[in-house]
């Protein structure tokens, strides 16, 4: 009788148990898919619009949130009865994603970051089109940003920036200078290393602007901002950074000369290219230009004592000509002046270095001797420098001019006497 | 006076057609002193046309040439060519010159003399109304000659000018860089002379003159007729009416002594002479 009794009370503690237990282990979330799981389950929201209020369980269950109940983040739900007061508070990610958090979410860092971006501070003003966690982490489908599929994951990153930044009239609500930075960036050699060749080492929007602590180009934090824009760069491209640092552009950056060439100014920001593509800033044909922004710019000019003419005495000369005709072949700014590492030629390391010469027009002009650097590559002549060119130009413009103008009169002087014999004799006649 | 129906020089039969059958013509160049003339013009052309787009950079022609020619390294290439071919003509005519007694001849004449320069005064002065008669040319006129000179010169300055720039490498292990420079200089000034003084100077002379309008063919048959000798070149044309008599005279004599045949030869001698 005793062990009767016993073995019911197990049993009925059993049952009990599992009464108790049961909606925790077995499918926590069903209270709320009941409802969320219907595809049409929305709400009316302004202006008569539907809001979905479906939420796709298998897409839940395969996001980094999979196994987490509903009420870890829409917590004011928690102990509700069904059904539920109609308005859920915005789920907070901080709840877990804090410094110090028990539930191994990652550190939360980054939410600090966020309240100073751009993108926090217009959250912080109450602005509508500010973005939050799930604008670009996504909402039910979080994934790790090492998963394919994540809207995080670095080769979907500018597409998930570009639902806001390629949508023109968010771009024009907010002052974003850069209309289309997607389809710019697309085209590019970074984008196109992404989606081409599937590199994710290549360059991505967060690469250059940040992630959560994104700011605006104009703030001096901001990682592109000008001054800031070849440490941006060199996170990737060393070499180059480490010989710009050392070249007078380079110095004059250091110095805190804001008209100074970070990498953007001769490269270009989203239309980057390859400089061995014909559609780069510093192609060969077209890299004469990009240097005379600033070194045929009498402003420059005047404010640095930077020579003016160095852009009318290249093209006057046969490699500014054959450049001009599209040679590539031929020596434009950077064939003999380098890229990142120009230095004036007072400079002994510099490239166009008296004592350089040789080697640096070697390039071009094997077995090139001292006898290179005898003259003036950039010829401008007067009575003071190259003289043996203005002499011979002024003397040959006068031998020409006099020498034709002779030849046109004395053809000009058969003509009209022609003329004259002619009536003559038709009077005779 | 010669006969009423001379006949012709041989060999350009072919060129003939156009002219005035009742015309007497005198050969004025050999085949080979207008294959010369032929080759230097095709050459002439070539290098102005590859060459003015480097002395006008920024003019929208130079951007059409350069590009229908395919590109400033194919134009490179066919300046070079057309130069070589230059070269060789002035070469050959060198050679022409030296070797063959047309071209001695012809090179004796092209020298300058004191006349030249009275013909050039007289010439100016008709032009004023100063002298009722113009200057009697000899075989070349003071223009004939003054071009057949400044081609020369200039063919030599552009040879010699063109030579360093193609192989600077060679000339820049002698000579500095502004040397360079200054031949450079040279090569573009005399290439403009040279197209100015072919455009307004030759191209008056022997097409746009009124008369000979639209063009002088005497650079494709060699042949000028006995009335533009009489008034271009009188002097020429009196000496050779005197030569002429004066064959005239021993054939005469010859066939009055003992009519000695020597066909053949008598042939060549009767040939009416280019000069």
């Amino acid at each position: 009788m005793c062990e009767v009794l016993r073995f019911t009370l197990h049993i009925s503690s059993f049952m009990l148990f599992l009464a108790v237990c049961a909606p925790a282990f077995a499918a926590p979330n069903d209270r709320c898919l009941m409802c969320h799981s219907a595809k049409g389950f929305a709400k009316a929201g302004a202006g008569g619009r539907a809001i979905s209020l479906y939420v796709d369980e298998p897409t839940l269950e395969a996001s980094v949130h999979g196994g987490k109940l509903c009420t870890d983040c829409h917590a004011d739900m928690a102990g509700q009865r069904l059904p539920h007061k109609p308005s859920a508070q915005p789920v907070q990610c901080i709840r877990c994603h804090h410094v110090g958090n028990g539930v191994g979410a990652p550190q939360a860092s980054p939410m600090d970051q966020y309240r100073d971006s751009v993108h926090g501070k217009a959250a912080e003003r109450g602005d509508p089109d500010a973005p939050g966690c799930k604008d670009c982490h996504g909402y039910h489908d979080v994934r790790s940003h090492l998963d394919p599929r994540s809207r995080t994951y670095r080769a979907n990153i500018p597409e998930t920036c570009a639902r806001c930044h390629s949508d023109s009239n968010m771009a024009a609500r907010h002052g974003i200078p850069v209309r289309q930075p997607l389809k710019l960036y697309r085209n590019s050699v970074h984008g196109r290393a992404v989606t081409d060749q599937g590199l994710l080492s290549a360059a991505v929007c967060t690469d250059c602007h940040g992630v959560h602590g994104i700011k605006a180009a104009t703030d001096s934090d901001s990682k592109v901002n000008r001054p800031n824009i070849p440490e941006t760069c060199g996170r990737c491209h060393e070499k180059g950074l480490e010989e710009y640092k050392a070249s007078i552009h380079g110095t004059a950056r250091a110095e805190g000369i804001h008209d100074a060439p970070v990498c953007t100014d001769c490269h270009g920001e989203h239309t980057i290219q390859s400089p061995s593509s014909p559609d780069s800033t510093v192609y060969p044909t077209h890299v004469v230009a990009t240097c005379s922004k600033c070194h045929a710019s009498a402003r420059m000019a005047k404010t640095y004592g930077l020579p003016a003419d160095r852009l009318t005495t290249y093209i006057g000369s046969y490699h500014g000509v054959a450049n001009k005709f599209g040679q590539v072949t031929v020596a434009n700014c950077a064939t003999c002046h380098g890229a990142h590492n120009i230095l004036p030629s007072t400079d002994a390391r510099s490239l166009v270095n008296r004592r350089n010469l040789p080697h640096t027009c070697g390039k071009c002009h094997p077995g090139a001797t001292a006898n290179f650097a005898k003259g003036s590559i950039h010829l401008a002549p007067s009575r003071a420098k190259d003289r043996g060119v203005y002499w011979v130009r002024k003397l040959y413009s006068i031998f020409v001019f006099g020498l034709i103008s002779s030849f046109a009169a004395y053809v000009g002087l058969d003509l009209v006497s022609r003329c004259l014999r002619r009536s003559r004799r038709g009077r005779r006649e | 006076m010669p006969a009423a129906k001379p006949p012709r020089p041989e060999g350009v039969a072919w060129m003939n057609r156009k002219t005035d059958k009742n015309e007497r013509y005198f050969e004025r160049f050999s085949l080979s002193q207008r294959a010369q003339h032929i080759v230097l013009m095709i050459c002439f052309m070539a290098l102005v046309i590859t060459g003015l787009p480097v002395r006008y950079p920024n003019s929208g022609a130079s951007g059409i040439i350069v590009k229908s020619i395919g590109g400033m390294a194919a134009r490179g290439v066919l300046h070079r060519i057309a130069a070589v071919g230059l070269i060789g003509v002035c070469i050959y005519h060198l050679f022409f010159v030296l070797l063959t007694k047309r071209g001695h001849d012809d090179f004796i004449a092209l020298i300058p003399r004191k006349k030249d320069a009275t013909d050039l005064i007289q010439q100016l002065k008709y032009y004023f109304g100063l002298s009722p008669t113009r200057p009697g040319y000899d075989r070349f006129n003071w223009i004939e000659k003054f071009e057949y000179l400044a081609m020369g010169w200039g063919s030599v300055i552009m040879a010699v000018t063109g030579l360093l720039l193609w192989f600077e490498g060679q000339a820049m292990l002698v000579l500095p860089l502004w040397v360079l420079d200054v031949a450079r200089v040279i090569h573009s000034y005399e290439a403009l002379l040279a197209f100015l003084a072919i455009i307004i100077w030759h191209l008056y002379h022997v097409h746009l003159n009124p008369e000979v309008f639209p063009m002088s063919k005497t650079w494709l048959t060699g042949l000028i007729s006995e009335h533009e000798m009489k008034e271009h070149h009188p002097i020429e044309y009196e000496r050779i009416m005197r030569e002429e008599a004066l064959r005239a005279e021993i054939k005469g004599k010859r066939a009055k002594d003992g009519k000695r045949k020597q066909p053949r030869e008598a042939a060549v001698r009767e040939r009416p002479e280019a000069r």
